[in-house]
């Protein structure tokens, strides 16, 4: 009887800890996400008191940024500018306490850049990880992608890439694509060969998405622009638009934009998209 | 000299304290397999971070649990009677205390290096693309020079225990000289960079300077980092920073060892 007892208020006590346990742990959550989280220890002091723990620190920092982005981008909830800065000065404090460190780099540069456009301060990063990771060729190669991705300056990426390309266990195709991108500076072709090599370096699931994204859309403008140079083979000039291209037969359909934007067939027979390739306001 | 270095040893390699310690940092390596699973591409590098952190750790626990009591123990049970009263001097007592404490603090340093190796083989295994620039020699030379913070952090810890009977007061002072001695880098750096807007009067700085050459710098001996990453230092800076860690534990040795030859014992 006695044990019978014992058992049921084990049972209930039980019961009552997961309940207690998952209503608190929400609360808590739900608490945290009350107060704005944008004030960053500065890295002199983190620096301080960390001790000797300076490594684990940065782990835990670098952490702290994954989750603060992370739990926003899951949510599809806006980030705001200021949101995107104090994830810039988390990524810089945890570059200051361990500066070998690649994962903020390059996690910090990505973000920054197909996030919020932030090309200053991820090449600030990037510069940074140069200093330190002399070793790594992955550091001037992604430095490269953002000057010819993003800033259309084809100069400084061509030669950021041919720099990657001379580091001793550089795929071969490093050089060939510095070559390559020099000459085709600007073309759809050239940005999706870039993005795949981009892709196939990445195991970050989110880093990922947005590479998937934006090679999608990128695909979807190389569809179009073929069946435009097919069409203007075929009839001599260039159609007025996407409809009269869509009449033709030359495609079955107008690609959807990824991106929530319409695609639109320019004066000189390019394609654009009214999105621009970047996330449009809902 | 000796038989007190023997004694000390196995009394410290029998205390349960150790024990506790050595299933605490288990725990603390088998969990950095989940932690470093949660990064991106440096994996090796978490893993090395975690696991000499729980090293760096457990050593500053046995350091702080051990060598505390040490010779307040003895003069609390009046044993310092019975040791003293055979043909040891003072001086020996000190130095048979101390290389009792290395000793137990090196055979810990093996066991902990030789459990850290398991989750580090094993994420090794699982996350081979991940562990381009772990090098087992990196790391061994962060548990070298941890270690080599323990000498010296020992002996600053036996010199406030000839200085005060109260193992609180030398667990205070201890304590507080390693948060200095870890920081005193950050410091001299700061005051020797001119910021503008920002005037130092010249009696700190020159207290600084002075203060620098006192505390043991214990951030020299904080090799973490770099090794994480795989990176070696020359053979030549090797020998200045053990050089520098002897050599400070030698002086502070001596000192504790004068002033517990002017003790009284009541």
């Amino acid at each position: 009887m006695r044990t019978a007892i014992f058992l049921i208020v084990l049972l209930l006590l039980c019961a009552t800890h997961f309940w207690t346990f998952d209503k608190t742990y929400e609360s808590k959550r739900r608490l945290d996400r009350l107060v704005r989280v944008d004030y960053v220890l500065p890295a002199e002091f983190s620096s301080i008191v960390s001790l000797d723990f300076k490594g684990l620190i940065a782990d835990f920092q670098l952490l702290q940024a994954i989750f603060f982005i992370g739990e926003k981008i899951d949510k599809e909830e806006r980030i705001s500018i200021s949101d995107w800065r104090c994830f810039k000065r988390i990524i810089k404090t945890v570059n200051e306490l361990d500066p070998y460190f690649f994962d903020p780099y390059y996690l910090g540069a990505s973000m920054l850049v197909w996030g919020p456009g932030m090309y200053e301060d991820a090449i600030e990063l990037l510069e940074h990880a140069r200093k330190y990771r002399s070793w790594d060729r992955r550091i001037p190669f992604q430095e490269g992608f953002i000057y010819f991705y993003f800033l259309k300056n084809y100069a400084k990426g061509s030669e950021l890439f041919s720099l990657a390309a001379r580091f001793p266990d550089a795929p071969a195709y490093y050089a060939t694509l510095a070559a390559r991108l020099a000459y085709y500076a600007g073309d759809h072709e050239s940005s999706i060969l870039l993005l795949k090599n981009m892709l196939s370096e990445t195991g970050n699931k989110e880093i990922r998405k947005m590479y998937i994204k934006r090679l999608t859309a990128l695909e979807g403008a190389i569809v179009l622009e073929r069946a435009v140079a097919d069409f203007k083979e075929k009839n001599g000039k260039l159609p007025q638009n996407l409809e009269e291209l869509l009449a033709s037969g030359l495609i079955d359909n107008v690609p959807i934009d990824p991106y929530g934007g319409k695609y639109l067939l320019t004066e000189g027979g390019r394609i654009f998209s009214t999105s621009k390739f970047a996330e449009m306001k809902k | 000299m000796w038989p007190v270095a023997i004694i000390t040893f196995y009394e410290g390699v029998r205390s349960r304290v150790l024990y506790g310690i050595f299933i605490f940092s288990l725990f603390i390596m088998f969990l950095s397999v989940i932690f470093a699973s949660f990064f991106m591409q440096e994996i090796g590098k978490v893993a090395v971070d975690f696991n000499l952190s729980s090293i760096s750790f457990a050593g500053l626990l046995i350091s702080l649990s051990l060598s505390v009591g040490l010779i307040s123990k003895d003069l609390d049970k009046k044993t310092i009677y019975f040791v003293l009263s055979k043909p040891i001097s003072r001086a020996e007592y000190i130095f048979g205390k101390y290389i009792g404490l290395i000793f137990v603090i090196f055979f810990s340093y093996i066991i902990l290096g030789i459990l850290t190796c398991i989750p580090l083989l094993f994420l090794q295994s699982e996350y081979q693309l991940y562990f381009d620039t772990f090098s087992w020699l990196s790391y061994l030379q962060a548990i070298y020079f941890d270690f080599l913070k323990l000498v010296v952090f020992n002996s600053v810890i036996i010199f406030f225990s000839t200085v005060t009977s109260s193992s609180f007061i030398t667990m205070l002072f201890s304590v507080s000289i390693y948060i200095a001695g870890q920081t005193i880098n950050e410091v001299v750096n700061f005051i020797s960079v001119n910021m503008v807007g920002l005037e130092m009067s010249a009696t700190l700085k020159m207290t600084v300077q002075t203060l620098k050459y006192a505390i043991p710098n214990f951030a020299v001996f904080d090799f973490k980092v770099i090794s994480a990453h795989g990176l070696l230092i020359s053979v030549e800076e090797f020998f200045i920073f053990s050089g520098y860690g002897v050599g400070y534990a030698l002086i502070t040795l001596l000192l504790a060892a004068v002033i517990f030859q002017r003790k009284e014992f009541l």
